[in-house]
């Protein structure tokens, strides 16, 4: 009998001690081997918590020049395939993007060498700094690659312009009335010509402003896009008339010349 | 002869029906000290380890919350290039002022997605890294 409470007494204290030993890791009370050994295991603690820290920054940081490396890439791809800018200036802004590519790639290299986090912060916050420059070259490749587009439908309504004072030309001396359409022709051409006078506005704004005007020269920026807004309008109103002129052409004497067209 | 029959003294036996009550009655105490202790044992043990389970569930939780995962907007999309339709200006058909027409239809519709994206990359937001 006494055997037995001498066993359960002896786990009761057993169990509060190895759940005060696990509970108080700094060994306060205890010896001072065990508290050592409690100063150690909250050290490994900070230590572990701090290279979470880390792993999490670089994690993040390696996220973020990833996705604006991508994008600076594609930014490239979208410049060379932009036709109505020079030569040179297509390589400067190339050379500035690739340069771009290139510090980001070197800021990647130094943030997975970084061993303490202080330093690493501050390249963290690095790529937070230049973000200005990133977008920047976003803004401004987009606006061109839009404006170049612009200018390819002002070349392609122009075209469609000739043809249809051809076909009038052609209803005119054929005796129909033509009044409507000519009318419609000369808004026409007042939109093509507006159009292509904001486009050259736009390029010329455009082709002087540099990354580290950013965001000084945001202004400037905003007034393209709101001329390219207008050109889309422009071209809108023209291709519309286009489209009437050429509804109102079927309705005349002259129905379809596929046989005067020097065409194929 | 002897007259006198030695009588043997008579024998107090011990009653016999009172010892096993007493013994029953120590056996039941030892058996109820037991389960009290056991259950003691137990209760200690659960809260033991309810704390300790506790004070891990704390720390995960801690842990979670200093290095919760920012969500990251999706990349910008990059506008795509221009059409390459080619007009001829010598047909002046209704028949090619039509498909000129249609072209041109498209790449205003392309125009309008060029203008969202310039629209887009002004209000693209920095991502927070800290």
């Amino acid at each position: 009998m006494k055997k037995i409470i001498l066993i359960v007494f002896l786990g009761i204290m057993l169990t509060t001690g190895t759940a005060h030993a696990l509970n108080n890791p700094l060994g306060t009370g205890a010896n001072p081997a065990q508290r050592e050994a409690g100063l150690a295991s909250r050290a490994a603690v900070i230590t572990q918590a701090q290279a979470n820290i880390s792993q999490d920054l670089k994690q993040r940081a390696e996220k973020e020049i990833t996705r604006r490396i991508n994008f600076l890439n594609e930014l490239i791809t979208q410049l060379n395939g932009i036709k109505k800018i020079s030569s040179a200036e297509k390589a400067d802004l190339q050379t500035q993007i690739q340069a771009q590519i290139d510090d980001l790639n070197t800021l990647q290299t130094k943030i997975n060498s970084d061993t303490d986090n202080v330093t690493l912060k501050t390249d963290v916050k690095s790529i937070v700094s230049n973000y200005y420059i990133f977008l920047f070259f976003r803004v401004k490749i987009n606006l061109l690659a839009a404006t170049d587009r612009a200018s390819t439908i002002s070349d392609n309504m122009s075209q469609i312009y000739s043809k249809l004072q051809a076909r009038i030309n052609q209803a005119q001396a054929a005796g129909d009335d033509v009044t409507n359409s000519n009318l419609l022709l000369a808004d026409i051409n007042a939109k093509i010509t507006d159009a292509n006078t904001q486009i050259t506005a736009i390029q010329t704004e455009l082709t002087s402003l540099t990354a580290q005007g950013y965001p000084g020269n945001k202004p400037t920026l905003e007034d393209a896009r709101t001329k390219l807004k207008t050109v889309g309008t422009d071209l809108k109103t023209a291709y519309k008339g286009a489209l009437q002129i050429r509804n109102d052409l079927k309705g005349l004497k002259i129905k379809n010349p596929e046989a005067s067209s020097s065409a194929h | 002869m002897d007259n006198n029959p030695v009588t043997t003294p008579p024998v107090n036996n011990p009653i016999p029906l009172q010892q096993p009550q007493v013994l029953k009655a120590k056996s039941n105490l030892g058996r109820n000290l037991v389960m009290i202790i056991s259950a003691v044992l137990i209760v200690v043990i659960l809260i033991a380890t309810g704390y300790l389970l506790f004070l891990n569930n704390t720390k995960k939780s801690v842990n979670t919350q200093v290095y919760v995962q920012p969500t990251v907007p999706a990349g910008p999309t990059a506008t795509p290039t221009p059409s390459a339709y080619q007009i001829n200006p010598k047909d002046t058909s209704d028949n090619a002022i039509t498909n000129d027409a249609a072209a041109v239809n498209q790449s205003l519709g392309n125009l309008d997605s060029d203008l969202s994206n310039v629209d887009q990359s002004f209000n693209d937001q920095q991502t927070n890294l800290q």
